[in-house]
C-alpha cells in the first residue's frame, strides 16, 4: 500500500508542518493529524504487530476503537504502552515506537506463532500447560508473561502528576457529532447548564469524516455551555455521576509547568445526552488483517478530514450502503476505485450509481474470499473466482451504536433487526440516547447481515486485537463454551485495550449462526467503566506518594524534628517514634536512653494527638454513665477518672482518662486511634440512642497542645512554671507563661510521678521550648512512641494491641470497672456465656526463662510439650518491649485461665520468625507493683 | 492591577463552637440578636460581618468567628443556653480568590460552586479528599476555607498544587 498526502482537501494546517518520530525514523505531518493520519500521510501502512501470532497489522480504524495500531508513546520515564495511534494527537517531537515486535517490525522471529497456529487456538494455554501441575507457578506461567502483553510500561516512576476535579451541570453532552452539538445547542440556548465532552481534539465528530457536510456551526460565546475537548466520559455512576478523563497535555511532549497530563472529572449531571455516535464492524474473511484492510468509515475520514489517500487502488466491500458512500469519497479524492463488492444480490439503487459513477465494477451478490499480501494488501480473491489488483481494502460489516455507557447502570442493549445491532436498552437514571448511538443511522441505511465470509482460506479475524478468528469462535461452540460470557473468557474475544469494540457483536452474531440461538438469546457480554482505557495516575490525582492520604502534624512537629525525632505514622497523625542523638544509631539504644530518663530524671512527651472530647450539659455525667462501663456522677470537680468503654456487642472498644471540669462540663480523653470512631459513636448514642438527654459535644483534639512530663523529677520541672500543686488524678485550670490558659493534669502512664499540661495550640513549641529549658538542670529528655510503649509494658497498661476488639474487660483485668448499679452500652452482650467463658486467654505477663532471649509480638503460647497444633493453642503474645530497667525483654500476652497460672512457664511459638522460647507466667506489672512511685 | 488568577491568604481569627442546650436554640437567638444584632443563620448560611459572623454548623450547633477573642463572651452571655467551646487555635483559616479560584477550588472540593447554588453567605460543610472542610462564601468569589490545625500545612501543600496552574 501506498498512502500519501492528498494535495487538498481536510482540516489539518498544511502550514504547519510537525517532525515527528516512529520507530527511530523522522517523519513529517501536520497540525490537526493524529499519529495514525500522518503516518498514512507519509506512506507507513505497517505499524504494529498482533499480540498472540504476531502478525504485521496496519491501522484498521481512525478512532478510539482501533485494535491494531497500538504503539509505544513517548520514551524514558513518559513511555506510555498500548496507545493507540488513531487517538494520539500529533504534536512536535512526538517519539512513537511499534511494540510487540523483535528485532524489527518488518522482521519479527515471534511471527513464528503464525505458523503454530494450529496449536494456538482457544484455549491454548488450558489444554497445554496443564501436567505436570507443580510447573504452572515455576516453568509456565512466567514463560507465558515473558511472551504476552503488548508494550512495555516505563520501569521508573511517572514525572508528571494528574488531577481529579468536580464539575456540575444541568445537562452532559457526550459526543460533540452532529446530534451532540444540537443538543448541546438547544439545552444552552435554553438557559441550562452545559458540559459538552468529546473525546476528540477538535469537535464535530462524523461531521469532520464526511463529505459535503458543513463546517461545524459556532457554538457562539454562550457563558453557560463549558466545552471540554480531549475528554473521554469513561464511566457512569450513582446520582447521575460521570467519570470522563481529560488530556490535559497528552499532546504534549512534555506538559507545561504545574501543567497536569490528564486530569480524571467527577461530572454530576441532573440528564445526560449520549451522542456517542457509533463505530463500524468489520467484514471476517481470510486474511481481512493485512495491512491495507482498513474500515470504510476510517477511510472516509482519513480522505475527508486529514487529506489522506491510504491508498492508490482500493476495493470497496460493504454489505449495507456505507459502501456507495465510500466509493464516492474515493472517487472525488482521485483514487481509483477497482471495484464495489456488495454481497448482496440485489445492491440498493444508490450502490449501483455510485459504483457506475466511479467507474468501479460492481460485484454484486459476491464476497472477499482473501486478501493477500503479507506487509500489505496486494490483492483480493472473489468468490466469484476473480482477482482484483489493490493495494487498499475499505470494508463495512456495518455499525454499532456506541452504546457502552447505557449499561453501566445494568441497562441491557436491545437488539434491532432494522439495522443488524444492538440498541441502547434500559438506560441510567437521567440519561437520553441520540443520533447514531440510539440506532438512527438516517433513512437511507440498508444493511444485509454477513457475520463471516464461509469457505474462505487464511485466517477471517473477529477480535483483531486478540487475534480471534472465526474458527476459535467456532471451536468455542464445539467445546460448549457458548455463553457470551464464556465465548470471551474461552477465546479472549473482546478483552484488553479496545474491550471488543470492533468484535463484539460480530463474535457474539457468528456464536448465534453456529448454535441457531439467534443473536437476541445469545445476548452480549457486559460493559464496564472505563469506556477507553485510563491512567492510573489520574485515579490517584494529587494523592500520590506521601500525599496519598493528608498527613496531621501537631504544633510541636517542627520542634521534634529539631530534636532529631524519628516519626511514625499512627493514623494520619506523625508522631515521633523516638529521638536519635549525636552518636546514636538505633531505636533500641535511643528508646533505652529515654526510658531511662523517665524512670530516673523526668522526660517529656508530646501527646496532643489524643483525641480531647469536651462534654457539657445537665445530662452530661449521665451520658458518660452510660457510655462508660464505670461511674462518673461521683467524680468531684477538678479530677480525673480512668473509663473504659465497650462496644454494644460487649467486647472492649476503648479507654482513657476523662477530668471533671465543672458540674455539667467534662473532658474525655480516647487514645489516638480511637479518636474519630469514639466521636463517631458519641455522636450515634446522644442523638439517635438518647436525644431526650441534654448533652452537648465538641472535640477539642485540635484546639489544645498537650505536654506529658513524667519521672520524679517531673514536679522540681513543673513548680518552675507554676506554684500549683495537684493530688493524684487531679486536674487545675490556671495559667502559665505570662497569662496562657493552662489545663493541668496529674496523670500517670508511665507508672512515674507525671503530669499533663495542655495550652492552646499555638502555644504548644513555646510550651514544649520553656519545659525543656526549665529542665535542662534537671536531665530532661524527650521520649517517643517506642518509650511510652515500654514504659506502658512495664505497668501493664493496656494499647491497641490488647484493646483488639477481641477481648472483654474482664479478659483484660479490667472486670472489677463494670459497675453493676447502672446500665452501659455493651453489658447485656458482655454477660454472654462465650464472654465470660473461664477458659477465655487473659492478660498476662511474660518474662523469657533464659536471660537475653527475645520475644516477638503474635507468636502463641502453647503448653510446655505440646505439639505445635491449633488445637493446643492457648493464646498469643499482644506486646513486647525490652525492658532497660529489668535488663530483659519483657511482654503482654493472653493465655487461657492465665491469672491461674502464674509461675508456670509456657513456650512462645513463633513459627514465622523460627523461635521457640520458654516463658515464665507473671503478672502483668513488671515494674513497682505497689506504685509507690505514682506518689513518691 | 489585573485580578490575579488565584490569591490565598492564612487568617488568624478567633472561633468559638456554640451548641444549644436541648430545648434552648430560640433562647441563643434571642441572646445573639440582642447582644451582637445578627439572625443566627439557618442551614448552609453564615451572618454577620468581618468583626464577628455565626456560621451555621449543624442543627443547633453555630460557629462564632470573630477578630477578637469571643469564647468567654459567648460562654458568659449563653450561660445555661448554650455549650461554648474556645476553637481560637482548633481551625487553619485561609481566605482565597482570583479569577481562577472556581476552577482552583474544583479540583479540591466535590461540591457546587456555581454562585447559583453557592451564592455569597453560603456555608458548606464538605471535604476536600479525606480533609474535612468548611467553606464560607465572604463575598463574590472570595471563599474562606477552614481545616483541622493539623492538617493546615498539608491543606496548604495540595491548594498551592491544585492553583499552580493558575498563577
Amino acid at each position: 500500500m501506498t498512502g500519501r498526502r492528498l494535495a487538498t482537501g481536510g482540516t489539518i494546517d498544511r502550514a504547519r508542518p510537525i517532525a515527528f518520530h516512529f520507530d527511530g525514523q523522522a517523519y513529517r505531518g501536520f497540525a490537526g493529524d493524529t499519529l495514525a493520519s500522518a503516518l498514512l500521510g507519509a506512506g507507513v501502512a505497517l505499524v504494529g504487530r498482533s499480540f498472540k501470532y504476531h502478525r504485521p497489522r496496519g491501522i484498521l480504524s481512525a478512532g478510539p476503537e482501533e485494535p491494531n495500531a497500538l504503539v509505544e508513546l513517548r520514551d524514558g520515564a513518559r513511555r506510555e504502552p498500548n496507545t493507540r495511534a488513531t487517538t494520539v494527537e500529533l504534536h512536535d517531537g512526538l517519539v512513537a515506537t511499534s511494540q510487540n515486535r523483535w528485532p524489527s517490525l518488518r522482521h519479527d522471529v515471534m511471527a513464528v506463532n503464525g505458523l503454530l497456529s494450529p496449536i494456538f487456538t482457544a484455549g491454548f494455554y488450558y489444554k497445554t500447560f496443564m501436567w505436570p501441575a507443580a510447573f504452572w507457578e515455576k516453568v509456565y506461567e512466567p514463560l507465558i508473561r515473558r511472551a504476552a502483553g503488548l508494550g512495555r510500561a516505563a520501569a521508573v516512576a511517572d514525572p508528571d502528576h494528574y488531577e481529579k476535579a468536580t464539575a456540575f451541570c444541568d445537562v452532559l453532552v457526550i459526543g460533540a457529532g452532529p446530534a451532540g452539538l444540537d443538543a448541546a445547542l438547544v439545552a444552552a440556548r435554553a438557559g441550562d447548564r452545559v458540559i459538552l465532552a468529546e473525546q476528540d481534539f477538535v469537535l464535530g465528530g462524523r461531521l469532520l469524516s464526511e463529505r459535503g457536510r458543513d463546517p461545524i456551526a459556532e457554538l457562539g460565546d454562550l457563558p453557560n455551555l463549558r466545552v471540554m475537548t480531549r475528554t473521554t466520559v469513561t464511566g457512569v455512576y450513582d446520582g447521575g455521576t460521570y467519570a470522563a478523563i481529560e488530556r490535559v497535555a497528552d499532546h504534549l511532549a512534555i506538559p507545561g509547568q504545574h501543567q497536569p497530563r490528564q486530569r480524571l472529572w467527577r461530572l454530576v449531571a441532573r440528564r445526560a445526552v449520549l451522542a456517542a455516535g457509533a463505530i463500524e464492524r468489520p467484514l471476517a474473511f481470510g486474511d481481512n488483517d493485512r495491512p491495507g484492510v482498513m474500515l470504510a468509515g476510517a477511510v472516509r475520514t482519513y480522505v475527508n478530514r486529514f487529506g489522506v489517500a491510504p491508498g492508490s487502488r482500493a476495493v470497496v466491500f460493504a454489505n449495507n450502503d456505507d459502501g456507495a458512500r465510500t466509493v464516492a469519497d474515493l472517487h472525488a479524492a482521485g483514487i481509483e476505485v477497482a471495484a464495489l463488492v456488495d454481497p448482496r444480490p440485489v445492491p440498493s439503487a444508490a450502490t449501483i450509481a455510485a459504483a457506475q459513477a466511479a467507474n468501479a465494477r460492481l460485484a454484486a451478490g459476491v464476497s472477499i474470499q482473501r486478501a493477500r499480501g503479507r506487509l500489505g494488501v496486494r490483492d483480493v480473491e472473489l468468490s466469484d473466482g476473480t482477482t482484483i489488483a489493490c493495494d487498499l481494502v475499505a470494508m463495512s460489516g456495518g455499525w454499532n451504536p456506541t452504546l457502552h455507557l447505557t449499561s453501566h447502570l445494568g441497562g441491557k442493549p436491545r437488539w434491532d433487526e432494522k439495522i443488524a445491532s444492538f440498541v441502547p436498552g434500559g438506560l441510567p437514571p437521567g440519561m437520553t440516547v441520540v443520533g447514531a448511538a440510539a440506532g438512527d443511522f438516517g433513512s437511507g441505511y440498508e444493511i444485509a447481515p454477513l457475520w463471516r465470509v464461509r469457505g474462505t482460506r487464511g485466517k477471517s479475524f473477529v477480535d483483531f486485537q486478540n487475534d480471534v478468528t472465526v474458527d476459535d469462535v467456532a471451536l468455542a461452540a464445539r467445546e460448549g463454551f457458548r455463553a457470551v460470557e464464556h465465548l470471551k473468557r474461552y477465546t479472549t474475544l473482546g478483552m484488553a485495550t479496545d474491550q471488543g469494540k470492533t468484535s463484539n457483536v460480530t463474535g457474539l452474531a457468528i456464536m448465534a449462526e453456529l448454535t441457531g440461538r439467534g443473536i437476541p438469546a445469545t445476548g452480549t457480554t457486559t460493559f464496564r467503566p472505563p469506556f477507553t482505557p485510563a491512567a492510573i495516575g489520574a485515579f490517584a490525582g494529587h494523592h500520590r506518594g506521601r500525599d496519598f492520604r493528608p498527613t496531621r502534624r501537631t504544633p510541636m512537629h517542627g520542634w521534634a524534628a529539631e530534636q532529631g525525632a524519628v516519626f511514625v505514622e499512627t493514623g494520619l497523625w506523625l508522631r515521633a517514634q523516638y529521638f536519635l542523638r549525636p552518636g546514636e544509631s538505633d531505636w533500641l539504644t535511643a528508646t533505652n536512653r529515654e526510658v531511662r530518663a523517665v524512670r530516673e530524671a523526668v522526660g517529656l512527651c508530646d501527646v496532643t494527638t489524643l483525641g480531647k472530647i469536651d462534654i457539657q450539659g445537665a445530662d452530661a455525667a449521665e451520658f458518660l454513665d452510660r457510655v462508660y462501663v464505670n461511674g462518673w456522677k461521683t467524680l468531684p470537680v477538678g479530677r480525673c477518672r480512668y473509663g473504659l468503654m465497650l462496644r454494644e456487642d460487649g467486647f472492649a472498644f476503648d479507654d482513657g482518662t476523662t477530668a471533671r471540669l465543672g458540674p455539667e462540663h467534662f473532658l474525655m480523653t480516647t487514645t489516638t486511634a480511637n479518636a474519630g470512631t469514639v466521636w463517631r459513636h458519641l455522636e450515634f448514642c446522644r442523638k439517635v440512642l438518647w436525644p431526650d438527654l441534654d448533652v452537648q459535644m465538641t472535640s477539642v483534639t485540635e484546639q489544645w497542645a498537650q505536654v506529658a512530663l513524667a519521672g520524679p523529677r517531673a514536679p522540681d520541672v513543673l513548680a518552675r512554671l507554676t506554684d500549683v500543686s495537684l493530688p493524684h488524678m487531679g486536674l487545675a485550670e490556671t495559667t502559665i507563661m505570662d497569662g496562657i490558659e493552662a489545663r493541668l493534669f496529674r496523670l500517670s502512664f508511665s507508672g512515674e510521678r507525671a503530669y499533663e499540661i495542655a495550652v492552646p495550640a499555638r502555644h504548644g513549641e513555646a510550651l514544649v521550648r520553656r519545659l525543656m529549658a526549665e529542665g535542662d538542670a534537671f536531665g530532661i529528655t524527650p521520649y517517643g512512641l517506642e518509650a511510652i510503649g515500654l514504659l506502658r509494658l512495664e505497668k501493664g497498661h493496656v494499647v491497641g494491641s490488647e484493646l483488639n476488639g477481641q477481648t472483654t474487660a474482664g479478659d483484660l483485668g479490667l472486670a472489677r470497672m463494670m459497675s453493676a448499679k447502672k446500665d452501659f452500652i455493651g453489658r447485656v452482650m458482655a454477660g454472654r456465656p462465650a464472654l465470660v467463658d473461664p477458659e477465655r486467654p487473659v492478660l498476662v505477663g511474660l518474662k523469657p526463662r533464659e536471660p537475653g532471649a527475645i520475644l516477638a509480638g503474635g507468636a502463641h503460647l502453647l503448653p510446655q510439650g505440646a505439639v505445635a497444633t491449633a488445637a493446643n493453642d492457648q493464646g498469643y503474645v499482644t506486646s513486647v518491649g525490652y525492658s532497660p530497667q529489668l535488663g530483659s525483654w519483657i511482654a503482654l500476652g493472653l493465655l487461657a485461665r492465665g491469672r491461674e497460672r502464674l509461675g508456670e512457664t509456657v513456650r512462645a511459638y513463633d513459627p514465622v520468625r523460627g523461635r521457640d522460647t520458654p516463658v515464665e507466667v507473671v503478672s502483668p506489672v513488671f515494674y513497682d507493683p505497689e506504685g509507690s512511685r505514682l506518689h513518691g | 492591577m489585573d485580578e490575579p488568577g488565584i490569591a490565598i491568604v492564612t487568617r488568624d481569627r478567633f472561633l468559638a463552637s456554640i451548641e444549644a442546650r436541648r430545648g434552648q436554640a430560640g433562647a441563643v437567638a434571642a441572646t445573639i440578636a440582642a447582644a451582637y444584632g445578627i439572625d443566627l443563620p439557618s442551614a448552609g448560611r453564615w451572618a454577620g460581618g468581618a468583626d464577628i459572623a455565626f456560621a451555621w454548623a449543624g442543627p443547633g450547633e453555630w460557629s462564632a468567628i470573630a477578630d477578637r477573642p469571643i469564647a468567654r463572651d459567648l460562654a458568659g452571655r449563653l450561660a445555661g443556653q448554650a455549650a461554648v467551646t474556645d476553637q481560637s487555635d482548633g481551625w487553619h483559616l485561609t481566605e482565597v480568590s482570583g479569577l481562577r479560584v472556581r476552577d482552583t477550588l474544583a479540583k479540591m472540593l466535590p461540591i457546587d460552586l456555581d454562585p447559583a447554588a453557592l451564592p455569597p453567605g453560603a456555608v458548606a460543610l464538605t471535604r476536600a479528599g479525606h480533609i474535612d472542610l468548611r467553606l464560607r462564601h465572604l463575598s463574590a468569589g472570595v471563599y474562606e476555607l477552614a481545616v483541622f490545625r493539623s492538617l493546615g500545612a498539608d491543606f496548604a501543600g495540595w491548594l498551592e498544587a491544585s492553583a499552580a496552574e493558575f498563577r
